[in-house]
């Protein structure tokens, strides 16, 4: 173990923090307005690296521009984490026809995705290897009809819940549903684009992301840590801009404080929730793709699962719901991680259950009891 | 204006209301009075679209608002002031008032409006930059109001504007309401425990028991109504 | 049709302990007519719906999300492995080996026949013992925060699991590592003068036991005062305290009870896997297996979490299987998983066999209490309602 404090650990510490921050605003963001952790979020930023490397070039360099890329896979992680919304969250907000279609039409896209990327795309490995994994491939996808049809039928099987009431806490179910949204999410990566880890290819990276810029304390820094500062303080700028100077940030900061009474100001809260889903999911793409620009072979169906999960805890360290707190935290938990030589994932838990022993609402955390 | 036809209310297997019909004519104020729980708050979610009837028809300028989401409601000019005044206590009162003019986008009109809700409630303007969690109870319930009519209703639903307020405080407000119906032409639906005030203020009155209407009338007619001078009005 | 669904609302109708008796008769019965898949099959499902009986205890009778239930699972199956591998050598020194490297010389200190009901009792103690300790940090967090302790606690003792001889202890050397554990035959608990393998009958008539054993325990728990305890905890923590409920006492009761079930969930799971496994399969999607088994069931109930354990189970190993050279890929398992779990979600939160709430309906006059406060049933402003 070579020395704790180094300028390069330092230089890697700053950037592991801004994107940790990145990611943590998202899972912030969400609950602060719907109080429910979404735990679809590390599979978002995991997808915001596997579009752009899509646009990149998988196999064979397309020659885009990394930066180029970026722009479509924050629209890509924006729709789908507006769909993580509908499909998950909506439902078990409304129990409204218009919800029920609005998670079908999501289940579905998801699913036509999934089959047309297959149609479509590379050769890959999964499916269609061989004729009997085809079969399944099919099967599999077969059974997105069903699940669309059952949901249609939603209204009918409603008797089923209702003949025993509903006892589940409406939380608890939100949770798992979203758990199940991952999980979701995570396989069908594995699927479509295979468990092999990827980086991406050099023709799309510029030149002087690997270039040293300048030099602190004798640690080059590199153009692509540089990238990810200013990356970082950009975004947190323009998102404080965002939340308290423009009406619908003022929506959000309402919503969040108490959904009925928006509601009856004429906001209205579904759109509001999910512009949220929509903002965290952009940004969790920038991190995704800026932490497979610095961390090279990177991007796999697995990035989501630790980044996605560390960046929460870095959530909760900072006090959940709280945008600042989060900043703090992503902070925080990137000092840990690259001090700590990055290989340790357990390393950012121990440092959140300690905070939380103290603090049991994080540093930035709202004092009063949210209900569980 | 605003007409309910036999509206029922379910909230489980709880049958809140039994069959509400009301009706409540443009330039009037119409209140309803009732003991705690016998579904007036209710009556005025329902309306809002908070909740769902379970049947029964609400219509407004001729217009079905049953099925409407509470955002398209607001856009009709229906706005419902709730009880407990639910003040955004994190924002501050400038930006509690622009969410009431959320739906507008005319930036001239609504800098008109706030001036003129200043104008009604002066105390506001000093509050401006203040948090709406740190106010008074009565600087609350102004706030509610003011915040209400920034989005310039026809119809202003007020759930217990009264409550938990000091007396003074009370009667600045309900002169508020009268001059607000005066002299803006403002149609008010008021929900009220305090019953001499609400029938002294109102033009017409609905007696709610327990999820239906027992009486309607004139409000200076129920106010000489000797059942209802017995169970609300505390004289008998 | 219907004179099925007659015969099956009758059973439902039948109090708790006939239908026990009736699981028990049937699943003891199984073994003398299923073949030896269905057998193993039917092991895997014993030993999961220990585990998912244990995390019942914490998630459906306490309503305490818990995300990191695998710790017992590795836990005790990790301390089961160590006993059965102590051996006292010749030159009387007590050494273990749990990896592949093969036996050591000398006489097995758990070979005496029956060892194994002493090893799966130390097991459960010991997880037990887990269970408070990683229950003690949690108390004072709330809600989501628990779930999230949880599952930060399962991934840090993951991580610590495979800790070699580079770090502080070297863990390895008694979970196997990345190499996984792999007890030598000699090393095989013996019960009842039969060296326990999955195909002997022993072994399922011993998962049957934990099993009974763990439904016994925790119906009992539910029962008891302290199962009201955790109930009025799970409905409302705050008016719990205010009642005079210890709160911080009865959560440490119900996460020793789950720990120790936990455990021996964890001790079965070597028993079934013959003593060779891998604590890298001890990973955070055990914990959502399990969960999801508790949830498809319905969270609190005792025979939803068999049922949806074995539902669940049930549809993986049939998906698992080779259909004329035809199989699923392990990977779309996760996605039907995840499907399942959403449906459910949407449509049954309360499960397939949601917990049987004893108790009178509201009166009339209970109604109207409820309605005074109608924002209490609201379900839009569940935050601002105090």
């Amino acid at each position: 173990m070579s020395s704790l404090l180094t300028p390069e650990k330092l230089v890697d510490a700053l950037s592991l923090g801004a994107l940790y921050a990145l990611i943590a605003v998202g899972y912030t963001m969400v609950y602060g307005i719907i109080r429910l952790i979404n735990f679809a979020h590390g599979e978002v930023f995991m997808l915001g690296a596997f579009w752009a490397l899509l646009i990149v070039g998988m196999d064979e360099p397309t020659g885009v521009n990394i930066f180029v890329a970026l722009v479509p896979s924050m629209l890509m992680c924006a729709a789908v984490g507006m769909n993580v919304d509908w499909t998950t969250y909506l439902p078990l907000r409304r129990r409204l026809p218009r919800s029920d279609a609005l998670s079908i039409l999501s289940l579905g896209l998801l699913g036509i995705g999934a089959i047309f990327y297959k149609l479509t795309g590379d050769a890959a490995h999964v499916w269609y290897s061989d004729g009997a994994h085809t079969a399944i491939g099919w099967g599999v996808i077969g059974l997105l009809p069903i699940v669309i049809f059952a949901l249609a039928l939603g209204e009918k099987l409603e008797w089923l819940g209702r003949s025993l009431g509903r006892v589940a806490s409406d939380r608890l179910s939100a949770l798992i549903t979203a758990i199940g949204m991952s999980l979701i999410l995570q396989t069908l990566a594995q699927l479509i684009w295979g468990a092999e880890p990827r980086a991406f290819p050099e023709a799309s990276l510029p030149a002087f992301l690997n270039e040293s810029v300048f030099s602190i304390f004798g640690a080059r820094v590199a153009g692509k840590e540089l990238v990810i500062w200013v990356a970082a303080i950009v975004i947190m700028v323009l998102l404080q801009l965002l939340v308290t100077r423009t009406k619908i940030g003022t929506a959000m900061r309402a919503c969040s404080m108490d959904q009925k009474t928006a509601a009856l100001m004429g906001i209205s809260v579904d759109s509001v929730i999910a512009f949220t889903f929509v903002i965290g999911s952009a940004m969790a793409a920038i991190a995704g793709v800026l932490y497979a620009v610095k961390v090279g072979g990177s991007i796999s169906f697995r990035m989501g699962y630790y980044q996605g999960l560390i960046a929460f805890a870095a959530a909760v360290l900072g006090g959940i719901g709280n945008i600042k707190g989060a900043m703090l935290g992503g902070v925080l938990i990137g000092f840990v991680q690259g001090f700590s030589g990055g290989g340790n994932f357990s390393l950012p838990f121990v440092v959140m259950i300690l905070v939380l022993l103290i603090m049991p609402r994080g540093i930035l955390g709202e004092p009063q009891a949210t209900r569980a | 204006m605003l007409r309910l036809e036999d509206v029922h209310v379910h909230y489980g297997k709880i049958h809140a209301l039994k069959g509400i019909s009301l009706e409540v004519p443009e330039g009037k104020i119409v209140t309803i009075i009732g003991a705690n729980g016998a579904g007036k708050s209710t009556t005025l979610q329902t309306i809002s679209g908070l909740l769902r009837p379970t049947s029964g028809t609400i219509t407004y300028d001729g217009q079905r608002i049953d099925l409407m989401a509470p955002s398209d409601i607001v856009k009709t000019g229906l706005c419902h002031t709730p009880e407990g005044r639910r003040i955004f206590p994190e924002l501050t009162v400038d930006e509690n008032l622009s969410m009431g003019a959320y739906l507008r986008s005319d930036k001239g009109g609504i800098e008109t409006d706030r001036k003129r809700a200043f104008q009604w409630f002066p105390i506001l303007e000093e509050r401006r930059t203040q948090h709406g969690g740190t106010l008074s109870g009565g600087e609350q319930q102004m706030l509610a109001i003011a915040r209400s009519m920034m989005g310039r209703p026809k119809l202003l639903m007020l759930d217990e504007p009264s409550l938990g307020l000091a007396p003074i405080i009370v009667q600045q407000i309900f002169e508020i309401i009268a001059m607000l119906n005066r002299e803006e032409g403002l149609t008010i639906l008021l929900v009220e425990q305090n019953a001499s005030l609400a029938l002294r203020t109102a033009d017409r009155g609905y007696v709610y028991e327990t999820g239906v209407v027992i009486m309607e009338d004139d409000a200076s007619a129920l106010a000489k109504n000797e059942q209802v001078r017995e169970a609300y009005l505390g004289s008998a | 049709m219907s004179f099925l669904a007659a015969q099956l609302r009758r059973l439902g109708s039948l109090d708790d302990r006939t239908q026990g008796l009736i699981a028990l008769a049937l699943a003891v019965v199984l073994p003398f007519v299923v073949g030896r898949t269905f057998l193993n099959t039917s092991l895997y499902i014993g030993t999961y719906a220990v585990l998912a009986l244990g995390l019942n205890v914490v998630v459906g009778f306490t309503g305490l999300l818990d995300l990191g239930f695998v710790l017992f699972l590795a836990t005790g199956a990790v301390v089961t492995s160590f006993l059965l591998s102590l051996t006292r050598t010749p030159d009387g020194t007590v050494q273990w080996a749990v990896s592949a490297s093969g036996g050591i010389e000398g006489t097995q200190i758990f070979g005496f026949d029956g060892s194994i009901l002493l090893i799966i009792l130390i097991a459960g103690s010991v997880c037990a013992l887990v269970g408070v300790l990683r229950g003690l940090p949690t108390l004072r967090v709330r809600g989501d925060y628990y779930a999230i302790v949880t599952l930060g606690i399962a991934e840090i003792a993951f991580e610590t699991f495979l800790w070699d001889e580079n770090s502080w202890i070297n863990f390895t050397q008694f979970t196997g590592g990345a190499f996984g554990i792999k007890l030598p035959r000699a090393d095989r608990p013996v019960l009842l003068g039969d060296p326990l393998r999955w195909s002997s009958p022993t072994v399922y008539f011993l998962i049957l036991a934990g099993v009974v054993v763990a439904v016994l325990a925790t119906h009992h728990l539910n029962r008891s005062r302290v199962g009201r305890a955790l109930a009025a905890i799970r409905l409302d923590e705050t008016a719990a305290r205010a009642c005079g409920v210890n709160v911080n006492r009865h959560k440490l009761i119900a996460f020793a009870v789950s720990g120790f079930i936990g455990g021996i969930g964890g001790a079965l799971f070597v028993v079934w896997k013959e003593g060779t496994y891998s604590v890298k399969s001890f990973d955070v999607w055990q914990s959502i297996l399990i969960l999801c088994g508790v949830v498809l069931g319905g969270m609190g109930s005792i025979r939803g979490a068999l049922v949806g354990i074995t539902v669940l189970l049930a549809i993986d190993q049939a998906l698992r299987q080779n259909y004329g050279g035809v199989t699923v890929p392990a990977e779309a398992l996760n996605l039907i998983y995840g499907f399942l779990l959403i449906v459910v979600m949407r449509f049954r939160p309360q499960g397939l066999l949601p917990p049987v709430r004893r108790g009178r309906p509201l009166t009339e006059s209970e109604h109207e209490a409820l309605r005074t406060e109608p924002a209490r049933l609201f379900r839009l402003g569940d935050k601002d309602v105090s």
